[in-house]
């Protein structure tokens, strides 16, 4: 009776419209709240999306990323000197201004300075240039969102050999690269450790972050233990690093109780919109459910065809939905919209969407054996 | 012979809030088997409740209930359901088609309540529209036939599993004369048929004498015996 029962649902095409759209809008929401929260947690991340490194050594105080406590000269030696240690560079990421010449546009930027040596962190989406010649006097590789902003015109962005100034020094760009901007807006410029100093607020500890490599055959993991136990300084992997950071930030910031709104409101307008209309839908169809008990469809067969009914709007609402969102997503520029489709998302909004359709069934199932099949003969 | 249907001091009464209707109050009847019987009587004097207690489909409070051999009031639910499958065909007053299905998609229901496979139910439902005359709109859904086109829809609904009993509540009264001697023609049992016996509620004096039997109902009450009319 698969099919009498997915031919009831068609047939109101009215109703069976109704149903879709609940649940589709039900699971963008849902997906779209929590792709937002992926996709801020992505930007509060974004020196962890812009600088790689197997392995993160930062002051024992510092919770997250966007936690810039300095560590001493001399700590870079002593996490060179742990035996399992490949390498390790000093690392420096902070504010700073960049100020066009001609015009005297003036924009934050996020400073990132990088040791010459070893180039250990330099981005790896390059656009223009290159990176090599960081190591020229006054280089800096800056992103093209800010080789747009320094412009007067957006559409002729600065561009290899243009100049501009930080902190009142000349810096000439040798690479454009694309990075991910950062919560605050601020775009990502990258220079040499030591220069880094000048175009920064200039404080005396300039190593905010340590980054280390481990030995040919050990896993990250283990070395950044190893750190940890030998310096007393944190050593994270990328990894621990990123989950650490969204701990805090679920328990710290408001975003989570924001997304979390959004996805129960989401969930809340699915279960309404779609459990209110499958009651409708079984009522409106009383007759005939009474008809085809009367004819001998016992509760237990009707309840497995209006849970058909249920599981083909669910799938086919949520289908459309996720469809929907992820067009929609492809067609935003890479990297500037804070949404992040996750598979995990995907598959919360799937586990939320079998609650809806569970809850729309259980309503409809128990309408269903209300019926009286007697009521056929009645006018 | 075994009556097909034996009923003694059958009892029912509606209970809505603390109001009791008393609707059928001690009836008693038989029944034989092959018989064309006609239930009329005045508006509201129970002829709908009783034969809804006499297909199954709605329980007595007290009295003897025997339909082909099944104590009615003796069976669970699901029992009753699968009686209602197995040996019941239903005409009601509004055809109760399902809109969506096609008419063969519609006459096959009772087959497939009965897990016979799709092809197979849809080929004896094609059939079965045929020898009703509606042959030749196999794929119509209900709603672009005549109102007597319906009827016969549902008679071949009622009868496609041949069933050996049939129960019609008022199957004519929404149309013409005419129309409603074609739908008593196909409902009156055939010699070639598998027996069946056919209850018929009606008011409709124009039908009657199709009738091999007529009871009329008073009050709640069978006056026995029924006048028996050659057929
Ligand atoms: N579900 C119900 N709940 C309460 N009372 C009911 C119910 N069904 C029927 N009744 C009452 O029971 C009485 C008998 O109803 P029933 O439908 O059996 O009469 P009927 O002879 O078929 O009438 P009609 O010729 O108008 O169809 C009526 O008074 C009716 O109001
Ligand atoms: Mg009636």
């Amino acid at each position: 009776m698969t099919d009498v029962s997915l031919q009831m649902l068609y047939g109101d095409r009215a109703k069976f419209a109704l149903l879709i759209s609940g649940v589709c809008f039900s699971s963008i929401l849902m997906a779209q709240g929590m792709a937002m929260f992926f996709g801020i947690l992505a930007f509060s991340f974004a020196t962890l999306d812009n600088v790689r490194a197997p392995i993160w050594v930062v002051d024992p105080m510092v919770e997250q990323i966007g936690d810039n406590q300095p560590l001493k000269d001399t700590d870079v030696d002593r996490v060179r000197s742990v035996a399992e240690v490949a390498w390790a560079a000093p690392f420096h990421v902070g504010q700073s201004q960049a100020r066009a010449l001609g015009s005297g546009i003036t924009k934050p930027v996020t400073l990132v300075g990088l040791d010459a040596t070893s180039m250990a962190g330099a981005p790896t989406r390059l656009v223009a240039g290159s990176i090599t010649n960081l190591r020229r006097a006054n280089a800096v590789a800056i992103d093209e969102e800010v080789a747009a902003r320094l412009s007067p015109d957006r559409l002729h962005p600065l561009t290899v050999g243009d100049v501009f100034e930080m902190n009142d020094h000349r810096a000439e760009i040798v690479a454009i690269v694309r990075t991910r901007q950062g919560m605050g807006g601020a775009s990502y410029v990258f220079t040499t450790f030591d220069r880094a100093r000048d175009y920064g607020s200039g404080q005396r500890k300039m190593t905010t972050h340590i980054l280390a490599a481990p030995r040919h055959g050990l896993s990250s993991a283990s070395v950044a233990r190893h750190i940890t136990t030998a310096t007393g300084l944190s050593a994270f992997t990328e990894d621990q690093f990123k989950s650490k950071s969204s701990d805090w930030m679920i328990a710290n910031s408001p975003i989570p109780f924001v997304v979390g709104l959004i996805v129960g409101i989401g969930f809340l307008v699915g279960v309404i919109v779609a459990g209110q209309t499958f009651y409708t839908f079984i009522l409106e169809n009383s007759r005939f459910l009474g008809a085809l008990k009367a004819m001998g469809a016992g509760n237990g067969r009707l309840a497995r065809m209006t849970l058909l009914q249920a599981a083909v709007v669910g799938t086919t609402g949520y289908g459309i939905g996720m469809g929907i969102l992820s067009l929609f997503f492809r067609a935003l520029p890479d990297g500037r919209a804070p949404l992040v489709l996750r598979w995990e998302v995907a598959a919360f909004v799937f586990a939320a969407v079998f609650l809806i359709v569970c809850f729309a069934s259980f309503i409809g199932i128990r309408r269903v054996a209300r019926i009286e099949p007697a009521i056929v003969f009645r006018s | 012979m075994n009556p097909a249907i034996s009923i003694r001091d059958l009892h029912k009464a509606y209970r809505t809030g603390n109001v009791i209707t008393p609707v059928l109050k001690g009836v008693s009847l038989d029944i034989a088997p092959g018989e064309l019987f006609f239930i009329t009587g005045p508006s509201g004097c129970g002829k709908t409740t009783l034969v809804s207690v006499l297909c199954g489909t709605l329980l007595a409070d007290s009295g003897e209930i025997e339909v082909l051999n099944h104590h009615l009031r003796r069976m669970t639910e699901s029992q009753l359901t699968q009686f209602r499958a197995n040996h019941v065909g239903f005409v009601f007053q509004q055809f109760n088609l399902i809109p969506s299905l096609t008419i063969t998609e519609n006459v096959a229901i009772p087959l497939r309540l009965q897990h016979r496979s799709p092809s197979s139910a849809r080929a004896a439902a094609a059939d079965m529209l045929n020898r009703v005359g509606l042959g030749a709109k196999l794929n119509a859904r209900p709603a672009t036939l005549s109102g007597g086109q319906q009827q016969r829809v549902a008679i071949a609904r009622a009868l496609v599993h041949q069933p050996a009993l049939v129960v019609c509540d008022e199957p004519t009264s929404a149309l013409d004369s005419e129309t409603g001697r074609e739908v008593m023609d196909l409902l009156k049992p055939q010699p070639s048929d598998s027996p069946r016996t056919v209850i018929v509620v009606t008011h409709d004096p124009r039908i009657h004498h199709y009738a091999s039997t007529i009871a009329a109902m008073e009050d709640g009450l069978i006056h026995q015996p029924p006048s028996a009319i050659p057929s």
